[in-house]
C-alpha cells in the first residue's frame, strides 16, 4: 500500500480539513478517523473550537513558491534602487526644514551624495546603481517598491517586523505562515528552508525562522550549502551498515508489535512512517545538495567559481534546486549578527567598504538565480523578494557640519525589490521625497507587503488565521491592502 | 445506531453553542459568572465511581450513550502516574510493590508517595514556566544572559513541593516583596512578572517617542500575561481599543497597565541560602581528574623541553628601560611604530618597599599625560592593576624573600593577565579587560617617582629594570626571558601534546569545570532577576495604543465584568507600586473572583488529560473553547478554594477517579463518536514532552544526575560582542545529566533536541504545548549524539548488571524503559539483536521506540 505521507510536512492539515469535508457526508466514523489519522498538534485537535481559519489557496494563485532574500543591517535605498539626483546638489548642505529628524544614534550630519552612480538598465530603464551591476542587468525582471516605510529603526525588533509582520519575540515568520497555509508539495523536503549567511547567523538566531505559536513542524529548517546539508542527518559517530539496518528493522518490528496492541492508534502508525520518511530523507537530501552535479556554466552563472561570490553563489543555486523539488519558502539570509567586524549591511561607518563588499558577495549570484530561474521557465511562479529591514539616512552620521562616510538606519523611506510570480516586470512603485528620507507616495508597509505577496499565492490574507492568546492571528496584523498596481 | 445519534446530538450541542451565539460575549458570559459549588448530582448510569468527579464525567459520557473503559492495568497506571507527576519512569521495584500490594487503599497511598516526592515540584513547575514565558536571557538584539533568573525557576519548584496555597502563589508572583517583606523568596517570585523578553536596544533608543513605544510594548507583555495567566483573560486585546469579543473595555486594560506601571526588571540582591559542598567537591574531582589526564602530556613536553638548546632568547624588546637610561618619573616610547596591543611587561625591582600600601610602579600614559593602565606594587609582594583610576584589582603576590624582584605581567587578548615570577606562573590568570591599543605615537611609559623607597628614614631611589615586548609570552618565552627553564607547561601544550581521545576527554572535563565554577560564582552572587520597582507614572488612555496621542488619566483597577469583586481599587492616581501591585494581587485571586480558581484548576486537569475541560487554556473569553463539563469545572474551582487552595489536593482528586484510571485502549464504537475524547471514554495515551524524553533516556541509561536547584548548565558556549552570542552544542559530563529544566533557557540558544520535539519558544507564553510528528524527529533521535551517547551508556549499565544473560539483560532494559516484561516474541528479537551488533544498537533502538515515547 502506497500512502503519500507529505502531510508530515504540514500540507496534511489542508487536506484534512478538505478530507474533513469530503468525509462528512459519508459518515461520522469518517470523520473521527480522518481527525485522528493526523497527528495531535494538528489545528484541528488544539485549536479549540472557534478555529474558523480556511487556508489557502483560496484562489488561483500566480505564484506557488518564494524566495525571500533577507539583508541585514539595513540598505541604503539612495545607493542602490531609489535613485535621488537632487542629492547630488545637495551634497554638503544640511537637511532642508526645522525640525531634526528622529534617526537611531541621534548624529544628524550633513547630506551626501550616493557613493555609487545610478543609470537606466535594461528595456524599462528601471533605475539601478552600480552597487548592483549584475542585477542592473536583471532590471526588467524587477518590481521596485521605493516608498516603504517600517516602524522602527531598531534592528531586532524591525527584522521581526519585516519577517512576522510584528515588533516582538514569539510571532511566526512568512514561512511558517506559508508552511501552514500552503504545505510543501514534496513529501521528502520540508516546506520552508532557511539558508543562514556563513559567516554566522543573524541577531537572535533561530527566532528569525521560528515557528512562533504555530506547530513545530512549520518551523524553518536550516541547511548549508556546504558539507552535511542538516543536522543529524546520519549518526553522530559512524556506525556499520549492517548495524544500522539491523536496528532499524528491530525498531520497526517493535514499533509494529506495539501499534498492533493499539489499534486503530493512528498516531504511532503516522510515527512508524515518520521512520520510513526519514531514510527517505537522507537520500533526498545529500542528492538536492550535491550541487557538484550541477554544469560548470551554471555554477559559474551563480559565480561558485569565486571566491567572493561562492558563499552566497552555493545558496542560491541550493535554493534553486530545492525549489525544483517542491519546497515552498526559502528564506536565504545575507550578513549575520551585529558584532565585530561588521558581517552585514549595517554601514555607520563607512558606506563605500560596507556596502561595497556585502553587495558585491550578493549581486552575481542573485542575476545569476533570476537569469537561471527565469531560463528554466520557473519565474513565472515563483517568487523572489528582496528586503531590508529599513533603509539608510540620506544625510551621513556624522557631526551636524561634516560629511561623514557612514549613514544610519532610516526607518521612513526604504526599497525593497519582488520579481516573478505575476508582478509588472521593469517596474517602480512610489516614490520618496527629493532626499530620499520619507515615503511619500503610495506609501507601503510590511503588512500591504504581505497582503500583496500572500495575494500572489493565492491566499487571502484576512483568511489566513490561526489562533493564539484570545486572537485569530494573522500575518498582516489587523492591516495590510493588496497592492493593485503592482500586478501584472 | 443509538450511540450514533446520541453522539449527533452531542456534537450538535457543541457547536449550537459555537455557532447561534452573539458574534461576542457579553456581561453575562459564563466564565464571568460567580462561582457556586454545583450539588454533587444522583448517579445516571451504571460506571464506576471513586469520587464526585467520576459522577460529573460518568452522566455527560452515559448521556451520550458511551460506556467507560476497563481500568487500566496496574502497570500501565503506575507508569502513568509517574510520567504524569514526576515527569520520569518509576522504578521497576517500585512496579513490583505497587503491583503485588493488594491491600485496600494501595493505590492512594502510592499517590500520596508520589506528590510528596521533590520530582513533583520539577515536573509540575515547567507547566508553570511555560505559562511564564520563563526565559533566562534579554532576547531581542542583545539577549544577554540573565544570570540569576534561575532562582525564580527555584522558587516555582520549591512552592509547588511546599504546596504553597495557590493563592499565596500567585500573590508572591504578582507583589511577593512588598505583600510578604519578611520572606526573602517574596522578591524571587516576582521573578515571574519580568521572566519575557526585555528590548534594552529599543528602551535605550536616541528617539524617545520610539522608547515610548517601546515601553508601551514592555507593558503589554505584562498585562498579558498575568491576564491570562491567572485569569485566561485576553486583557491586551484591550491596547488599542475595546476587546472586540469580551467584556473588557479599552479603559480596564490602562487599568491593570496602571496597576504593573512601577513594573521593571533587574538584578536584586537576595540573602543567600545555599550550600556551596556539592559544587566544591565536584570541582575538585574534576581537578584531580584534569590533572591525572595531564600528567603524561607535561612529562613529555618537559623531557622535549630538557633536551633542548635551553635559553636562546629570540624575542626583542620593544622598549628597555633601567636605573641607567631613564629617570624616574619620565616618560618614555617604545620603539617601532606598531601599536602595543598583546603585550608582555618584565620588571625588575631592588627589594625595600615597606610601610606604605601601595605604590604606582608603571603606567601608560596617553598624549596629555593622563594614566590609562596602571600596575601597582604593594605590601608583601602584592600586584595590582588599574585602568583609567577605576578601582585596583589584585593581581597576584610575587615572593619578596629573596634578592631582587623579578616578575613579568603577560596581557593577552581576550583578558587574561598572567603574573610569572622566576619563569613560572603564578595563581591562575586573572580576567581583566582585552587589551587596549596603544598606538606608539600616542602613548608613552612612565616610571613612577613613586618608585623610591624609605629605608629607615633614608630616601633612596630604587634601582630597576623593564623590558617590554609587544606580545604575549608564553611560558617558556618567560622563563627563557627570566634566564630559567621552565618547569610550567602551558595548557595549549599539554592539549597538543595529548593522543586525541585523552586530548577530548581534557576538553570536557575543562568544559564542566569551568561551567561548575561560574555556577558557584552566580551561586554565590546571590542576585535574582526580578522586579526593581520604578517610581510610578500617570498612565493615561492612549487613542488606538499610540503614545503620541494620550487621553484621560487611568487609575488603577479591574476588570468591571469580573462578577464578585470590584474593579474599583480605591487608589489615588499617586499610589504607590506597592499598593498597586498589593490591590492588584487581592483582585485576582479573591476567591470571589470568578476567573481564578476556574483557570487553575483547568490547567491541572489539562496536564492529567492532555486537554482542559475548556481546551484554550489561557482564554476563557469568547475566543476560546467552552467546557465540556462546566458543572465539574466548577466543581473543582469550589473544590480548591474550600480546601484553602490546596494545589495537591486537586491533583489527588483527579488521579484517584476512576476516569483517570481508564485504559487508553480504542475502543471503535466509543472512537467513531467522539475521536479526541472530549467526554473521557478512555485516558487519551500521551506522547513525552521533549524534557520528559529527555530526561527519561538520561534516568534509563542510569544517568540522570538527579541534583536539585541552583544555577542552571549550560549546553552552549557563548560570548559577548555588544550582543550575546551562543553556539549550542551537546556538551559531556555529569553536570550536564541534571533534568532539562535545569538547563539555561535562553532565547537565541534553543536546544534542537528538545525544539524538534514541540519544545517552545520561550519568547511567548505556552499555555499548551503542540504535539507533532515529523521526520525530523526521528533524524534526531536515531542520529543526534546524544542519543548515541546514551545508547552506549545504557549497553554499559546492561553489560554493568553482571547477570551472564543476555535475555536478563533485556528483561532489565524492558522493566526500566516500559515498566513491564518482554514477550517471549519481544525477548528473542532483542537478543537475537544484541548477538549480531551489541547492546548499543539495541539501546538505541529502545530510545526510539513508540512505547519509550508514548504513555498509555
Amino acid at each position: 500500500m502506497s500512502t503519500d505521507w507529505s502531510h508530515y510536512w504540514s500540507s496534511g492539515e489542508g487536506r484534512s480539513r478538505r478530507d474533513f469535508l469530503a468525509t462528512a457526508s459519508t459518515g461520522l466514523a469518517g470523520i473521527a478517523a480522518t481527525r485522528l489519522f493526523l497527528d495531535s498538534g494538528s489545528v484541528l485537535a488544539s485549536d479549540g473550537p472557534a478555529q474558523t481559519s480556511v487556508r489557502g489557496p483560496h484562489f488561483t494563485p500566480r505564484a506557488k513558491r518564494v524566495i525571500h532574500i533577507v539583508l541585514c543591517g539595513g540598505l541604503s535605498q539612495v545607493d542602490s534602487f531609489d535613485f535621488k539626483p537632487r542629492l547630488d546638489r545637495y551634497h554638503g548642505m544640511s537637511l532642508p526644514g526645522e525640525k531634526k529628524p528622529d534617526v537611531f544614534f541621534g548624529q544628524v550630519g550633513l547630506l551626501k551624495r550616493n557613493d555609487w552612480a545610478f543609470q537606466q538598465r535594461g528595456q524599462s530603464g528601471l533605475w539601478v546603481s552600480e552597487l548592483f551591476p549584475h542585477l542592473g542587468a536583471m532590471a526588467d525582471e524587477l518590481t521596485v517598491l521605493r516608498s516603504m516605510y517600517a516602524e522602527t529603526s531598531n534592528h531586532t525588533p524591525a527584522t521581526f517586523q519585516e519577517n512576522t509582520g510584528f515588533r516582538l519575540n514569539g510571532f511566526p515568520v512568512a514561512g511558517s505562515w506559508l508552511s501552514y497555509g500552503l504545505g510543501s508539495e514534496s513529501d521528502d523536503l520540508p516546506a520552508y528552508v532557511v539558508i543562514p549567511d556563513p559567516r554566522g547567523y543573524p541577531a537572535g538566531g533561530s527566532i528569525n525562522w521560528t515557528n512562533g505559536f504555530l506547530p513545530a513542524r512549520h518551523q524553518g529548517v536550516p541547511m548549508r550549502a556546504k558539507g552535511q546539508a542538516i543536522d543529524d542527518l546520519f549518526p553522530a559517530r559512524a556506525i556499520p551498515v549492517g548495524a544500522e539496518q539491523a536496528s532499524r528493522a528491530y525498531l520497526s518490528r517493535l514499533n509494529r508489535r506495539h501499534a498492533e496492541q493499539r489499534e486503530s492508534e493512528d498516531e504511532l502508525t503516522a510515527r512508524i512512517r515518520s521512520y520510513e520518511l526519514a531514510a527517505r530523507m537522507q537520500i533526498t537530501v545529500p542528492e538536492v545538495s550535491a550541487l557538484a552535479r550541477e554544469s560548470s556554466q551554471v555554477r559559474s552563472l551563480y559565480g561558485i567559481d569565486q571566491p567572493v561570490t561562492e558563499d552566497f553563489g552555493r545558496g542560491c543555486l541550493l535554493a534553486r534546486r530545492l525549489l525544483e523539488r517542491g519546497v515552498r519558502f526559502i528564506q536565504m539570509f545575507s550578513g549575520g549578527a551585529f558584532g565585530s567586524p561588521r558581517i552585514n549591511w549595517d554601514g555607520h561607518e563607512d558606506m563605500i567598504r560596507n556596502h561595497g563588499r556585502e553587495a558585491q558577495r550578493i549581486d552575481k549570484p542573485i542575476a545569476g538565480l533570476l537569469r537561471d530561474l527565469r531560463d528554466r521557465g520557473m519565474l513565472e511562479d515563483t517568487l523572489v523578494l528582496f528586503t531590508s529591514e529599513f533603509g539608510r539616512t540620506p544625510f551621513a552620521q556624522s557631526k551636524p557640519d561634516q560629511v561623514g562616510k557612514g549613514r544610519d538606519h532610516n526607518q521612513y523611506g526604504f526599497s525593497v525589490w519582488m520579481a516573478g510570480g505575476g508582478f509588472k516586470r521593469g517596474f517602480a512603485y512610489g516614490a520618496t521625497d527629493e532626499v530620499g528620507l520619507h515615503a511619500i507616495e503610495n506609501r507601503v508597509n510590511w503588512y500591504d507587503f504581505y497582503a500583496t505577496v500572500l495575494h500572489q499565492l493565492g491566499i487571502d490574507h484576512e483568511k489566513l488565521t490561526y489562533y493564539h492568546n484570545g486572537i485569530q492571528r494573522r500575518l498582516t496584523n489587523v492591516h495590510g491592502n493588496v497592492i493593485q498596481p503592482l500586478l501584472a | 445506531m443509538i450511540s450514533l445519534l446520541a453522539a449527533g446530538w452531542l456534537i450538535d450541542d457543541i457547536k449550537a453553542d459555537e455557532s447561534s451565539a452573539a458574534p461576542r460575549a457579553g456581561d453575562d458570559w459564563w466564565s464571568f459568572q460567580p462561582l457556586s459549588r454545583p450539588p454533587i448530582p444522583p448517579v445516571q448510569g451504571s460506571f464506576r465511581v471513586h469520587n464526585p468527579v467520576d459522577v460529573f464525567v460518568g452522566n455527560r459520557r452515559s448521556a451520550a450513550g458511551l460506556k467507560e473503559s476497563d481500568p487500566a492495568s496496574r502497570a500501565s497506571l503506575f507508569r502513568r502516574l509517574y510520567f504524569d507527576l514526576h515527569g520520569l519512569p518509576p522504578s521497576p521495584v517500585d512496579v513490583d510493590h505497587f503491583v503485588e500490594d493488594q491491600t485496600p487503599h494501595a493505590y492512594e497511598r502510592w499517590v500520596d508517595r508520589v506528590l510528596a516526592a521533590p520530582q513533583y515540584g520539577e515536573r509540575w513547575a515547567r507547566h508553570w514556566l511555560d505559562v511564564a514565558r520563563f526565559g533566562e536571557s534579554q532576547g531581542f538584539e542583545r539577549d544577554h544572559l540573565r544570570l540569576h533568573s534561575w532562582r525564580y525557576r527555584d522558587w516555582v519548584v520549591e512552592a509547588l513541593n511546599q504546596n504553597l496555597p495557590y493563592d499565596e502563589f500567585a500573590q508572591m508572583q504578582l507583589a511577593g516583596d512588598v505583600m510578604f517583606p519578611d520572606r526573602p523568596q517574596g522578591l524571587v517570585a516576582t521573578g515571574f512578572l519580568v521572566a519575557g523578553a526585555y528590548d534594552i536596544v529599543g528602551q535605550t533608543q536616541q528617539s524617545g517617542a520610539m522608547r515610548a513605544v517601546v515601553r508601551q510594548d514592555e507593558m503589554e507583555d505584562y498585562v498579558s500575561t498575568v491576564g491570562q495567566a491567572f485569569l485566561g483573560l485576553t486583557v491586551h486585546c484591550a491596547r488599542c481599543h475595546d476587546h472586540k469579543f469580551d467584556p473588557i473595555l479599552q479603559r480596564e486594560y490602562y487599568q491593570l497597565s496602571a496597576a504593573l506601571t512601577g513594573v521593571k526588571p533587574g538584578d536584586r540582591k537576595v540573602f543567600p541560602l545555599t550550600d556551596l559542598n556539592r559544587y566544591d567537591a565536584r570541582i575538585e574531582h574534576l581537578e584531580r581528574r584534569l590533572a591525572a589526564n595531564a600528567q603524561p602530556a607535561i612529562d613529555k613536553v618537559l623531557a622535549t623541553r630538557r633536551r633542548l638548546e635551553p635559553l636562546q632568547s629570540s624575542i626583542e624588546p620593544v622598549a628597555e628601560f633601567n636605573s641607567q637610561n631613564l629617570k624616574l618619573g619620565s616618560k618614555a616610547r617604545w620603539d617601532g611604530d606598531a601599536a602595543l596591543f598583546e603585550k608582555s611587561i618584565q620588571i625588575q625591582l631592588q627589594p625595600g618597599l615597606d610601610g606604605s600600601d601601595w605604590q604606582r610602579l608603571l603606567a601608560f600614559t596617553d598624549h596629555l599625560g593622563n594614566p590609562k593602565e596602571v600596575i601597582w606594587l604593594g605590601n608583601e609582594g602584592r600586584v595590582g592593576l588599574s585602568y583609567e583610576g577605576g578601582q585596583r584589582s589584585l593581581l597576584g603576590r610575587v615572593d619578596t624573600s629573596s634578592g631582587d624582584l623579578a616578575f613579568t605581567l603577560v596581557f593577552q587578548e581576550g583578558g587574561k593577565v598572567w603574573l610569572f615570577q622566576d619563569g613560572q606562573p603564578i595563581g591562575v590568570p586573572m580576567s581583566w579587560r582585552s587589551p587596549v591599543k596603544y598606538p606608539s605615537d600616542q602613548y608613552a611609559v612612565q616610571i613612577s617617582e613613586a618608585v623610591s623607597g624609605q629605608v629607615k628614614g633614608d630616601k633612596w631611589e630604587r634601582r630597576f629594570g623593564v623590558r617590554i615586548f609587544d606580545a604575549a609570552l608564553s611560558a617558556v618565552e618567560v622563563a627563557t626571558e627570566s634566564g630559567v627553564v621552565s618547569e610550567y607547561v602551558s595548557e595549549d601544550e599539554i592539549r597538543m601534546a595529548l593522543d586525541p581521545e585523552d586530548k577530548l576527554t581534557r576538553e570536557a572535563l575543562a568544559f564542566e569545570r569551568d561551567q561548575l565554577i561560574a555556577q558557584r560564582k552566580r551561586l554565590m552572587a546571590a542576585e535574582a532577576y526580578a522586579i526593581k520597582p520604578r517610581s510610578v507614572e500617570p498612565v493615561y488612555l492612549l487613542n488606538r495604543g499610540n503614545p503620541a496621542t494620550p487621553g484621560e488619566t487611568v487609575y488603577p483597577g479591574g476588570v468591571e465584568a469580573l462578577k464578585g469583586v470590584s474593579a474599583n481599587f480605591n487608589l489615588r492616581s499617586d499610589a504607590s507600586d506597592a499598593d498597586r501591585r498589593t490591590a492588584l494581587a487581592r483582585w485576582i485571586s479573591a476567591p470571589t473572583n470568578p476567573l481564578f480558581a476556574r483557570v487553575i484548576v483547568n490547567r491541572l486537569w489539562l496536564h492529567h488529560f492532555g486537554a482542559g475541560l475548556v481546551e484554550t487554556p489561557s482564554d476563557f473569553g469568547f475566543s476560546g473553547g467552552r467546557p465540556s463539563h462546566p458543572e465539574l469545572l466548577d466543581w473543582l474551582a469550589s473544590e480548591l478554594i474550600d480546601r484553602d487552595w490546596d494545589l495537591k489536593a486537586i491533583h489527588r482528586l483527579i488521579v484517584t477517579s476512576a476516569t483517570y484510571r481508564q485504559s487508553s485502549r480504542i475502543r471503535p464504537s466509543a472512537h467513531s463518536v467522539d475521536a479526541d475524547n472530549r467526554l473521557l471514554w478512555r485516558m487519551s495515551p500521551r506522547r513525552l514532552e521533549a524534557e520528559g524524553l529527555r530526561d527519561a533516556i538520561l534516568e534509563v541509561s542510569g544517568l540522570l544526575n538527579d541534583e536539585m536547584g541552583g544555577p542552571g548548565f549550560q549546553d552552549f558556549t557563548t560570548y559577548v560582542h555588544n550582543s550575546q552570542f551562543y553556539s549550542m552544542l551537546d556538551p559531556v559530563g555529569e553536570t550536564f545529566h541534571r533534568r532539562s529544566l535545569y538547563r539555561t533557557w535562553v532565547r537565541s540558544g534553543r536546544s534542537p533536541f528538545l525544539d524538534v520535539f514541540d519544545c517552545p519558544d520561550p519568547s511567548a507564553t505556552a499555555p499548551k504545548r503542540a504535539v507533532t510528528t515529523t521526520p525530523l524527529q526521528s533524524l534526531t533521535l536515531m542520529n543526534h549524539s546524544f542519543v548515541l551517547r546514551m545508547s552506549e551508556a545504557l549497553a554499559e549499565r546492561m553489560k554493568n548488571l553482571q547477570v551472564d544473560d543476555l535475555s536478563e539483560e533485556v528483561r532489565q532494559v524492558y522493566r526500566w524503559s516500559f515498566g513491564r516484561e518482554p514477550s517471549p516474541e519481544g525477548l528473542a528479537d532483542a537478543v537475537s539483536l544484541i548477538e549480531m551488533h551489541g547492546r548499543a544498537s539495541f539501546a538505541r533502538a529502545i530510545f526510539n521506540s513508540s512505547e519509550f515515547l508514548y504513555v498509555d
